[in-house]
């Protein structure tokens, strides 16, 4: 895809944040368009988190602006989960705070068993989180992002937990998102697999260094 | 919109504090063990004692044992309900906030959370005054029920506060066992009530006059109806001080 042509879902420009004395990002633009999945990458302590919570609108930038041109998805690192809520009840408690289309119990329940398939998550549903594996809940924290089907995912160290299988699942499935023109930003402090993305961006020093890559 | 999200959302959190093995063991056992110690440790005799809100000169003899089976009722169902609180504003934060960033408003979360644990009130006041009436009947049953609920109410503002106030779960744990014991089961009981020189301090606490709506109704034929507002305005004050602080801390930029 000509990324040129593509939409801008997500822009970033000038951000620069400071805690005291330390500046963590310094003058950072970074752009995810249509069809494009970007890595953000950096060491422990780089500020990809204080990054992707500007990002998400969780932190006030000291100065810049971050633009968010569509609808987005959010899977933050740590298990923002209820413990002791079922799968089952996640996806309805989050299928009413995203709205819209979800609010046809039929697109609802099309949705859900779309992402179970997706996630090879058949066999939890009436679980408790607490019951479950550390992969399982790390499955159900991205498919709540993925919920509402939207243009734009943001994902915090996505597959952590995940086992290899689940791994290779997720790419495929972050192809497809690629070929139904959704952006992706993803965000680790390892980018094994370099080839499936098709912005790197590595953040160093407060700064923001993107490469293409050769799909 | 607001009526079906407000709605799922204290369904979600009753569901949560049913299935939680921390907080039905506090509710059911807490008041049981502070009923058994005190019928089987307190004293069968009269003692003079003085309830604030009637008069401070104002004498009324009462059996000690009666006297403690009511006040520690309030104090536990105080401390329950500041622990239920504070689980609901201090564990799962980020979780809420999630729920904000997918498109609830805060309003609605924290509606739905305060609410769920307002509404736990009444079911946890009818039950400690059921274990009450096992040991002791009051003059009155509803001044008495009340002054459960309302000790609930304003605890529950309380460990909200203390929820959004200290992030780290211990310090909040230590923050209200420290204040309920200093004021809901030590303090605001009539007798040391009567005997201290300092009466002004206690008043000011905050189960000060929940404590007082049960005392009136359980032992004398004066109104709860003053204490029981002054309790409503105190856990009032306290929880929108609390709404406020978690407001602040739940909104995106």
């Amino acid at each position: 895809m000509n990324t040129n042509e593509a939409k801008t879902l997500l822009a970033a420009a000038g951000v620069d944040k400071s805690y005291g004395q330390r500046q963590v990002l310094r003058d950072i633009h970074l752009r995810v368009r249509e069809g494009q999945i970007v890595g953000i990458c950096g060491e422990n302590g780089a500020g990809k988190s204080t990054l992707l919570r500007i990002l998400m609108g969780l932190l006030q930038p000291d100065a810049g602006t971050v633009e968010c041109r569509a609808a987005k998805g959010y899977c933050p690192q740590q298990l923002q989960l209820f413990d002791q809520l079922t799968v089952d009840e996640h996806f309805a408690y989050y299928a009413r705070a995203y709205g819209g289309a979800l609010m046809n119990p039929g697109v609802r329940n099309r949705r859900i068993e779309e992402l179970r398939d997706l996630l090879r998550m058949r066999s939890v549903n009436g679980q408790q989180v607490r019951q479950l594996s550390g992969g399982t809940q790390q499955k159900l924290n991205l498919a709540l992002a993925m919920l509402h089907d939207p243009p734009l995912l943001i994902l915090d160290e996505p597959y952590s937990g995940f086992d290899w299988e689940t791994y290779l699942q997720f790419w495929a499935v972050a192809a497809d998102l690629r070929e139904r023109r959704k952006g992706i930003l993803i965000v680790s402090h390892l980018v094994y697999d370099r080839s499936q993305f098709d912005l790197i961006c590595t953040l160093e020093n407060g700064g923001l260094t993107c490469s293409p890559q050769d799909s | 919109m607001f009526a079906s999200r407000f709605l799922i959302g204290v369904r979600m959190t009753g569901l949560e504090l049913l299935r939680s093995r921390y907080i039905l063991a506090l509710v059911f056992a807490m008041p049981l063990i502070f009923y058994l110690m005190i019928y089987v440790t307190s004293a069968e005799r009269d003692m003079p004692m003085l309830f604030g809100m009637v008069s401070d000169s104002r004498e009324y003899l009462v059996n000690e044992r009666d006297e403690s089976l009511v006040f520690f009722g309030t104090g536990a169902i105080a401390l329950v309900a500041a622990f239920i609180a504070l689980k609901l504003t201090q564990r799962h934060h980020e979780s809420s906030r999630r729920l904000v960033l997918c498109g609830y408003s805060t309003t609605e979360v924290l509606l739905s959370r305060i609410g769920t644990l307002l509404l736990s009130l009444i079911p946890l006041g009818c039950y400690v005054l059921l274990l009450l009436l096992c040991f002791f009947t009051p003059g009155s049953i509803l001044p008495v029920t009340a002054g459960f609920v309302l000790a609930g109410f304003v605890y529950a503002a309380l460990g909200a506060l203390i929820g959004v106030l200290f992030r780290n779960e211990i310090e909040g744990v230590l923050a209200v066992l420290l204040i309920a014991n200093i004021d809901a089961v030590w303090m605001q009981n009539p007798i040391y009530y009567t005997a201290s020189e300092h009466r002004e301090i206690i008043r000011v606490l905050p189960a000060y006059f929940p404590t007082q709506a049960s005392m009136l109704g359980a032992f004398t034929d004066e109104s709860v109806l003053a204490a029981a507002g002054a309790s409503l305005l105190y856990g009032g004050i306290l929880l929108l001080i609390a709404l406020f602080i978690y407001w602040r801390r739940m909104r995106v930029v």
